[in-house]
């Protein structure tokens, strides 16, 4: 087999998916990049919990001390955990986050235009 | 789809090993390429379309994303300074500290010193005494030893000058002489168990020996 090219070394904060089948759990942790995504961290710094639960709530847990540490020691972020500070307030709003809710409002506005429309023509037909 | 077919034989012919009863197994077994096999024959000129990007939304990101990073650099930089005010206040605790301590311990060692040396003077001093003692003793011994030996010395010259007046000199020499060559004697003789002399043929001393038979005789 081939050997790959090493990839440049360095720390990073992401995401280690540590669910069941069916069921997202993540854990916000520090580790090398080179790592595999659920190997042992070096710290564990939060936890995500991706499902929403009664209260419609996406809960987090950050461990804000140490990520400030780390955040001076210059270790990057991915962008899930990037998204997530920014919504913490611990960074500024992720660009993406905005856009995307550009287009999910687009998308309800457009639901919303369609269903009126429908409406209308139900109303319509009806009255004829 | 000549993998997948492989697959399912393989697997039916596992199931019908493992149970008598041919019970019809379903299965999906997705087959995956190694890393090392080349493109599959019908991906070989497969491009792939690229994500449309809505010019609007991508300048409106550009600026957003220039900020963010702009922002998150400067946010970086503070909580680097930050980190640095805290090391830096922690560092002259530490130094502190260390003074405080480094104090304590020369306070330790110079109580530790006064003991040891109160300690060491009281010994040296008893020490002191005892050779003095010593040495006084054994002067006393020595002066007494120098008056024995001139006490001995004192006894032997008087003996030797006692013994001294029946020195020959140059003087009573001829007397000596006269005297010793008067008093011959003659040993020419026999002495029985008894003791008693047996004279020989010397008349003048054989005399002399009856006369000294004679006194021990009497004695």
């Amino acid at each position: 087999m081939p050997r790959l090219p090493q990839r440049k070394s360095f720390d990073i904060i992401r995401l280690a998916l540590h669910g069941c089948t069916n069921r997202p759990f993540y854990h916000i942790v520090l580790t090398k990049n080179t790592r595999p995504r659920d190997a042992p961290p070096f710290e564990q710094l939060g936890t995500f919990d991706s499902m929403p639960n009664i209260h419609n709530e996406k809960l987090v847990s950050l461990d804000i001390e140490r990520i400030k540490y780390h955040l001076a020691n210059n270790v990057a972020l991915s962008k899930p955990v990037e998204k997530l500070l920014g919504l913490g307030g611990l960074l500024p709003v992720f660009p993406m986050s905005y856009t995307i809710a550009k287009r999910n409002r687009k998308k309800m506005e457009a639901a919303t235009n369609d269903t009126e429309e429908h409406l209308q023509e139900e109303d319509t037909e009806k009255s004829q | 789809m000549a993998s997948s077919v492989r697959a399912i034989v393989g697997l039916s012919f596992r199931s019908s090993c493992l149970s008598r009863i041919n019970v019809p197994t379903v299965q999906s077994v997705r087959y995956r390429k190694p890393r090392w096999l080349p493109i599959a024959a019908s991906k070989e000129f497969y491009v792939r379309k690229p994500t449309p990007i809505d010019p609007e939304e991508h300048e409106e990101l550009e600026s957003r994303y220039k900020h963010y990073r702009a922002t998150v650099r400067g946010i970086r930089h503070y909580l680097r300074q930050e980190l640095s005010k805290k090391t830096v206040t922690t560092k002259e605790k530490q130094e502190l500290d260390e003074a405080a301590e480094f104090a304590w311990m020369e306070e330790e060692v110079k109580k530790w010193n006064q003991m040891l040396a109160t300690s060491r003077e009281q010994r040296q001093s008893e020490e002191e005494r005892q050779e003095e003692e010593r040495l006084q003793h054994v002067m006393q011994q020595k002066a007494e030893a120098r008056l024995q030996r001139s006490l001995e010395a004192e006894k032997i010259l008087q003996q030797n000058k006692a013994s001294a007046v029946n020195f020959v000199t140059t003087e009573n020499l001829e007397e000596e002489i006269e005297k010793m060559l008067d008093s011959r004697s003659d040993y020419n003789y026999a002495i029985t168990k008894t003791g008693d002399i047996l004279p020989g043929e010397n008349p003048a001393v054989s005399e002399k020996r009856d006369q000294q038979t004679v006194k021990k005789a009497n004695t």
